[in-house]
């Protein structure tokens, strides 16, 4: 199991995703599409993807905004000391249990207060080279998603994950796959090929 | 229904009225408060005769006198004074409750640390109320006691934390919210006169710390300086000894004086507060105020600053204090009030579920020891009822 940075802890969950809650100054540390981790005993792990950062406000905040300048330490207090989290949502995507990567949606959903990592680049690596993309289905499945912008997030992410690690043909074989999943549903199609499109151009 | 609607329409339509005619009242009495302002300014030396006079007449009167400059003084917001360590208490308790379940009371403090370039820092304390915690002299905890412990506490802790700042070399400014002068129903109260004393022990042990202090009276409706206008009309009338029993002013208030006076960040003198309410507080603790607008261009808004006598004594003590207060003001936006003591009280702050959370650990943990907790009355029982429904 790798040591990496947590980046928040759980506050709730169900069986396809969870809600993840960080102090307001971790907020520079997750992306958006990126892929995470959730350990939950020795050779189990949870892995999803970060679909959506929701930042709260309060009545103090609501406040704060219409001060002319906020000093520094002002907005330090608000990011370090006030209970104001930034939440993140994760789209439960696969597990790992004894050493065997699943795309299958996790037996068990993870608990209040489970710490959640940012995967590194070999997890990513190992997690989206294992099977046939099977996770894919989960992000395709999913209602009220950025299907589109979130698929182009991850595979922007994980083609460099790949590259870096030798495997150039990763980005190909995920947009076939897409293209199979998604043949019969033309403007989902569409959506995802042109967010994919903007990250091939950049 | 809880309020009988009907009735109240006929009132509220009595009340709407005479409104104007109240308001063109109040604003003819403005107008001469206003005027006396004017005319007595530069007579510094008269009023406080006039208040010495009016005080051996009725001891019970209220007054401020210009202590530090002229009754229509603006002073300017200094240009740059030293940068000083900011802190703010505040405190929130749970007063016992007979018809509880358990009796049991708590102070929580809550103190904020803020220095320029550096993140803020906060603190809580609690204190829980148990057993013969709850009593003096065989006498239950009254709100004003519990009260005034609450003050104590929160002295206590601004006293902690500004010692070992000003051993470091310093400048420290401390703030709660409200009046410094302690108020309360039962000052005749052995224990009220106590916990007074360990009070004002704890001022003058912050006092040779050199750290500064302040209480901040938001919308504040005093009538301090209108007072000792109202002794200029009565001994126009030969009615002195009326002072502070008739008030021709009544309801003007000191804010109406200075609203129109003071620009926004300007402060007023510092007077002194002249009574017998205060008499405790002496020397270097007597009590002094000052008004400040930390309001906007065409929106003034003036909180009462309430400092002791070592703080009004000190120049670069209240250069310090009117800017960090215009700063922390200005932190809040439309609704000026100083950030840090917005922060002081959320993090005191005692919420009811966290009242029941404590009531149901105290009683847990009364089972555990084998000792069965009482229950609530039955008139508590009663109210904890759901409300009733209508169709």
């Amino acid at each position: 199991m790798s040591q990496s940075y947590a980046i928040g802890r759980l506050l709730r969950a169900s069986t396809t995703a969870c809600v993840v809650g960080c102090r307001v100054d971790q907020a520079g540390l997750p992306a958006f599409g990126s892929l995470v981790r959730i350990p939950l005993a020795h050779d189990y792990e949870i892995y999803g993807l970060i679909y959506d950062i929701h930042i709260d406000d309060d009545g103090l905040v609501r406040q704060l905004v219409t001060a002319d300048g906020v000093s520094d330490e002002v907005l330090a207090d608000n990011r370090v000391n006030r209970n104001v989290p930034v939440e993140f949502s994760v789209l439960h995507c696969g597990y790992l249990q004894s050493g065997r990567i699943s795309h299958l949606l996790p037996p068990r959903p993870p608990l209040s207060l489970d710490a959640i990592y940012a995967s590194d680049p070999g997890e990513v690596v190992r997690f989206s080279g294992a099977g046939r993309f099977g996770y894919f289905r989960h992000i395709l499945r999913a209602a009220d998603l950025p299907t589109g912008e979130l698929l182009a997030a991850h595979v922007q992410q994980s083609a460099s994950c790949h590259r870096s690690a030798g495997d150039a043909g990763w980005q190909n074989r995920a947009v076939q796959e897409l293209i199979t999943l998604l043949r019969d549903d033309y403007p989902t199609l569409m959506s995802v090929l042109g967010a994919l499109g903007d990250v091939q151009e950049i | 229904m809880p309020i009988n609607f009907q009735q109240a329409v006929e009132q509220i339509r009595s009340m709407g009225s005479s409104a104007r005619q109240r308001k063109a009242d109040l604003d003819a009495l403005r107008e001469l408060a206003r005027s006396l302002l004017r005319q007595l300014t530069g007579q510094e030396d008269y009023l406080l005769q006039l208040v010495e006079e009016a005080q051996r007449k009725n001891p019970r009167l209220r007054a401020g006198v210009p202590a530090l400059g002229r009754l229509d003084a603006a002073v300017a917001p200094p240009a740059q004074p030293r940068p000083c360590v900011l802190f703010a208490a505040d405190g929130s308790q749970i007063n016992p409750d007979r018809h509880a379940a358990v009796e049991f009371g708590a102070i929580n403090v809550g103190a904020i640390r803020m220095r320029p370039g550096s993140p803020p820092r906060e603190t809580v304390e609690s204190r829980l109320l148990f057993y013969e915690d709850l009593f003096i002299h065989n006498q239950m905890l009254t709100e004003d006691i519990v009260a005034l412990m609450r003050d104590l506490a929160e002295r206590q802790k601004l006293f902690e934390l500004a010692k070992p700042e000003r051993e470091g070399g310093a400048d420290v400014v401390t703030l709660t919210d409200g009046p410094l002068e302690l108020y309360g129903e039962e000052q005749s109260n052995p224990a009220f006169k106590e916990r007074l004393e360990e009070y004002l022990e704890v001022m003058r042990a912050l006092a040779r710390t050199g750290a500064g202090a302040a209480g901040y009276v938001d919308k504040p409706r005093s009538t301090y300086l209108v007072n000792l206008l109202e002794l200029e009309l009565l001994k126009s009338e030969g009615r002195l000894g009326a002072a502070g029993q008739d008030h021709p002013l009544f309801p003007v208030h000191d804010g109406d004086l200075y609203d129109h006076l003071l620009e926004p960040g300007q402060r007023t003198a510092v007077f002194a507060l002249r009574a017998a309410s205060s008499a405790r507080f002496t020397g270097e603790l007597a009590l002094h105020f000052f008004y400040l607008n930390v309001g906007r261009e065409n929106k003034p808004y003036l909180a009462r600053v309430e400092i002791p006598h070592w703080v009004a004594e000190a120049p670069d003590l209240l250069s310090q204090l009117h800017t960090a207060l215009l700063e922390q003001t200005r932190q809040m936006g439309v609704r000026p009030y100083p950030y840090i003591l917005h922060r002081a009280h959320e993090v005191a702050v005692v919420s009811f579920q966290e009242k029941e959370q404590l009531e149901a650990m105290i009683q847990a943990e009364l089972r555990k020891q084998g000792v069965e907790p009482g229950e609530g009355s039955n008139k508590q029982s009663s109210k904890d009822l759901s409300g009733r429904t209508r169709m």
